[in-house]
């Protein structure tokens, strides 16, 4: 029967390790969890039959089955999601205290798992909240009379004596440097940034206002309109996508141009691609593993699955010169599609004298038609179903005319290649809002960005924003701010214009400086932040070879701390109780170490003289301890201060045993 | 599979050859104190190396932090769990006599001089475990079951007392070879009655055919352990002193049991036999006598006699006469 005190606990231990998941697993797993827990909840309410073991079984090999197959194999949410829903189906069971354990047990180990994805303050304090609870269960099982206040409390001293050797162990336990074996990639669809573009994929970030990155200058950060931050550059359009294309040149790039030199840091959350994001137009970015091509996108050998920082130089308004390779892949074109926009630019190519002209008169007629920038463009390719979807530039020159950044960008690079000027479209981040207090700028999700580069003879790769022509605005405020009124989503109106914004913007802008603190200290702090600390010391480690001396100065740190904290913890506890016979006790005990074992019944004045017989050194001390005893045991009032004394007596009664005898 | 921690606790205490039996009263402190991980404290350290190994390769910050924190809490516990029983004063121990085969009672008081303890264990055999809570400054008393399979003097097994409180990932424990003992009287084998005059045929005859206990014969006076049903307070109250009733079954055939009027070389089922005898007539008031070997019980009737002939039929040739 479920009728069981024990059921709920564990079961509330395992709804709170398993919801931080239901982000990450296949939605049928939350509700075949959601249906075990409340069949399970259901059935001890009403003290229902255990469900037959066979029964079981098959549900547990369906639900293996199931969860390896939509999680792509092996993978951390397959993980997860397996261990959840057999963890969920064990509560089915008929537990003795042995399988309440491993339960409960597992639920530390499905927390874990939760991590993986998701680093932030909020995620720790509920990782902390989860913890409590979790050991207030297990303990709960150990003393199943009081309810669960009790372990509750307990649950919570464990935690705080815990926190000083949690501390010591984190800031000493020797890190090592980019891990074991590498690790296995998140699945879970990152929002943000894609290697890819087509029609509405920026626009789907608009509305996005997580963090995509943040940034630290060197010295004062260059104006708004000049924040071009670069990610991938697309060569490739196959007519309805814009590619990477399949080159990949690693010969060091050149400039024509050079200006002033800008140094940041950034700090990267992971968007599970392999591009690495740095201000137009980079020069220099120092990142393990990571290299500057010849198109200034930067590669990673590694997808970014974690948060990473770097530090990079670029130069503003610098253009790259391209070799002649580039200029003929910034040509490429599918065979045939979209006739209205080539005939367009064929047209402008006709009546321009040099390239600069063709850009002019594109960028001219974005300006004079009346295009509207919006994150509703319609869709493109269903409005008529005899077009194929190969004429979608056509059908947004001439006809919808509505669009965000990548639809600016994506025609404008179309109509360069068709007029005989090589393009390209380089995706990423434009703009970002500095943090008031912590003077650092933040870029989001919702500041995603695309334009284009054109190359012309006289100054190489030129970037070309198309977007700036629809709306110029765009470059001196976040994407949402430009569009028209009733594309904002409410929450976001509500922040910036509501009528609490003025409070509310500087509660988001501190909230994410310690997020950012938090993020830099505490989840960045790795294998040299910790030789740094050493150094500081004055031991100056390596940290590849002197990892066996790292070691030995964590556990020479740890271990005399570890022995500390036993030592205050296992101090014996303040007497309670019947003190005097207590110490009479503690009294004959040390007696009876010696071999001067009192036997039951002999009363104290018996006892003293058994003693004296034995020991006749012992007198003294005997003698008034015994005294005092009886006085106090049998007399009318026994004075706090004489209980005392008697204590005191004998916590400094130390009999040895005689040495020749 | 076998626990590895029940197997060190085992060779521990074979290292250890506890001969010598410990007087109470006695305050656990750390020298009578052992302590080891348990089976799920195993579980729990191989899941908490796994989220060690996960946060090195994924260099997890997070998850380093949960894994230190249970390591902690983990630590910490070892020393909740000592201080549970660390401290704990056994006061005395005894036993009322039983029959072999029975279950023999130990009754165990001790005071708790410290804080609140929890789910205090205590075992002789491992099967039957005593759970108790007790309270900061409680005394409490406790009875331990303890098989036996002989007569004689039973010294208890080794008594365990353990706790894995709070976490249930360490258990801590003692070992005490008590100086307690419990008699045990012979197991009570039923069979026809046999005394020293000659065989009776069976029981129900001895009672219809000899005089019955109702045939008032006169006044004793009472000696301590005469039956409480066969006081005369009549005469208690005309001031005569406490005085009981002596029947013509008692006072006219008094009975011996005898060992040597049993057939058979068992003496162990011999004994039994007897036990069972003396049961039956002290249930049916007749007085009786034990005759074996040198032994010579006169015959009487009473629960203090019923104890004493008992006793002795116990400690035949343990040495203890």
């Amino acid at each position: 029967m479920f009728a069981d005190r024990h059921t709920i606990p564990i079961l509330t231990a395992v709804v709170i390790c398993t919801l931080p998941h239901f982000a990450n697993v296949a939605p049928w797993v939350v509700v075949v969890c959601l249906l075990l827990w409340t069949y399970t909840a259901i059935a001890v309410r009403n003290s229902w039959a255990i469900p037959g073991k066979l029964g079981k079984g098959i549900l547990a090999g369906i639900l293996s089955f199931l969860a390896l197959t939509t999680h792509e194999g092996f993978t951390i949410e397959a993980f997860i999601a397996l261990l959840a829903l057999m963890i969920s189906l064990k509560l089915l069971e008929n537990q003795a205290t042995r399988d309440r354990m491993i339960t409960v047990i597992l639920c530390y180990f499905l927390l874990v798992g939760a991590l993986f994805f998701d680093d932030s303050i909020i995620a720790t304090a509920y990782m902390i909240f989860a913890v409590l609870s979790t050991t207030a269960v297990m303990i709960h099982i150990n003393r199943p009379n009081d309810g669960l206040l009790p372990p509750l409390k307990l649950s919570a001293t464990l935690m705080i004596q815990a926190i000083p050797i949690m501390l010591i162990m984190f800031l000493l336990f020797p890190r090592i440097q980019g891990g074991l074996w590498g690790r296995t990639p998140v699945n879970s669809g990152r929002t943000g940034f894609s290697d890819e573009i087509t029609f509405g994929a920026i626009a789907q970030l608009a509305q996005n206002h997580e963090v995509a990155f943040r940034v630290e200058f060197a010295e004062e950060p260059p104006a708004r309109d000049k924040l071009y931050w670069r990610g991938i550059v697309l060569w490739e359009f196959n007519g309805t996508t814009w590619l990477r294309g399949s080159e990949r040149w690693r010969t060091p790039p050149s400039l024509q141009e050079t200006t002033q030199q800008i140094s940041y840091t950034l700090t990267l959350e992971p968007h599970n691609e392999h591009w690495l994001i740095a201000l137009d137009l980079p020069m220099r970015v120092s990142y393990r593993r990571a290299w500057l091509l010849n198109d200034h996108a930067v590669y990673s050998w590694r997808r970014i699955s974690q948060r990473i920082a770097y530090s990079g130089e670029s130069y503003l308004e610098a253009k790259a010169i391209g070799s002649p390779k580039q200029q003929e892949s910034g040509l490429q074109l599918p065979e045939e599609g979209n006739p209205r926009s080539r005939e367009l630019a064929a047209s402008w190519a006709e009546q321009a004298q040099d390239p600069e002209q063709i850009v002019a008169l594109a960028l001219n007629y974005f300006r004079e038609h009346p295009f509207v920038y919006s994150l509703n463009p319609g869709t493109l390719d269903t409005d008529d179903e005899t077009a194929d979807s190969t004429n979608l530039m056509d059908r947004f020159l001439f006809d919808s005319r509505k669009g965000f950044c990548e639809h600016y960008a994506c025609s404008f690079a179309f109509l360069m290649r068709s007029a005989g000027i090589p393009a390209r479209i380089v995706a990423g981040y434009q703009g970002g809002s500095i943090n008031r207090y912590g003077g650092y700028l933040v870029v989001r999700q919702s500041d995603a960005h695309a334009w284009c580069e054109v190359w012309l003879p006289t100054q190489g790769w030129v970037r070309i924003d198309p977007t700036a022509a629809v709306a110029p605005e765009r470059l001196q405020n976040d994407a949402s701010n430009v569009l028209p009124a009733g594309e904002m989503t409410r929450t976001w109106a509500f922040f910036r214009t509501g009528p609490l914004a003025k409070w509310l913007e500087p509660m988001a802008s501190a909230w994410d400086l310690a997020n950012s603190l938090w993020n830099r200290w505490v989840m960045g702090y790795s294998a040299s932040e910790q030789l740094n600390i050493f150094s500081r010391l004055g031991i100056h480690l390596n940290a590849r070879k002197d990892l066996a001396k790292r070691l030995g100065i964590f556990l020479a740190s740890a271990l005399p701390l570890l022995l500390l904290a036993g030592f205050l913890i296992s101090r014996r506890r303040n007497v309670t109780g019947d003190k005097i016979a207590i110490y009479w006790l503690n009294f004959c005990q040390k007696l009876g170490d010696i071999g001067l074992v009192r036997s039951p019944g002999q009363g104290p004045r018996d006892y003293m003289q058994y003693i004296l017989d034995h020991r006749s050194d012992l007198e003294g001390s005997t003698r008034e301890i015994v005294t005092l005893y009886i006085a106090l045991r049998y007399g009318k009032h026994a004075k706090d201060e004489d209980i005392k004394k008697l204590g005191n007596l004998i916590k400094h009664f130390a009999p040895r045993k005689r040495q020749t005898q | 599979m076998k626990n590895p921690v029940v197997f060190i606790a085992a060779s521990i205490r074979k290292r250890l050859k506890i001969k010598e039996r410990t007087i109470l009263p006695i305050k656990l402190r750390h020298r009578y104190l052992y302590i080891l991980p348990t089976r799920h404290g195993l579980v729990f350290f191989a899941i908490l190396m796994a989220i060690l190994v996960g946060s090195i390769n994924h260099n997890n910050n997070l998850g380093f932090i949960l894994a230190f924190l249970l390591g902690g809490i983990s630590f910490i516990s070892i020393f909740h769990t000592f201080r549970n029983l660390s401290g704990l004063t056994l006061l005395s121990a005894r036993a009322t006599p039983v029959f072999a085969g029975q279950t023999a009672s130990f009754e165990i008081s001790m005071v708790n001089p410290g804080l609140a303890r929890y789910s205090l264990s205590f075992t002789f055999d491992k099967k039957e475990e005593i759970n108790i809570d007790l309270a900061a400054g409680e005394k409490q008393a406790i009875i331990i079951p303890h098989a036996t399979d002989k007569r004689g003097i039973l010294k208890p097994n080794i008594l365990t007392v353990s706790t894995t409180y709070p976490l249930g990932l360490f258990r801590c424990w003692s070992l005490l070879f008590l100086d307690t003992q419990c008699l045990v009287y012979p197991r009570p084998v039923p069979g026809p009655t046999i005394t020293a005059s000659g065989l009776k045929k069976d029981d129900n005859e001895g009672k219809s055919g000899g005089p019955g206990v109702d045939d008032f014969a006169g006044l004793k006076s009472y000696q301590p352990g005469d039956p409480f049903q066969h006081l005369s307070w009549k005469s208690f109250s005309r001031g005569q002193g406490l005085q009981r009733k002596v029947f013509a079954g008692q006072m006219g055939k008094t009975i011996y049991f005898d060992l040597a009027a049993l057939p058979g070389q068992d003496l162990e089922w011999k004994l039994s036999r007897i036990c069972h005898m003396i049961l039956r007539a002290d249930t049916l008031r007749i007085g009786y006598g034990l005759r074996a070997g040198s032994l010579l019980i006169e015959p009487a009737l009473g629960g203090e006699h019923k104890s004493n002939c008992l006793r002795r039929l116990a400690l035949i040739g343990q040495g203890e006469n």
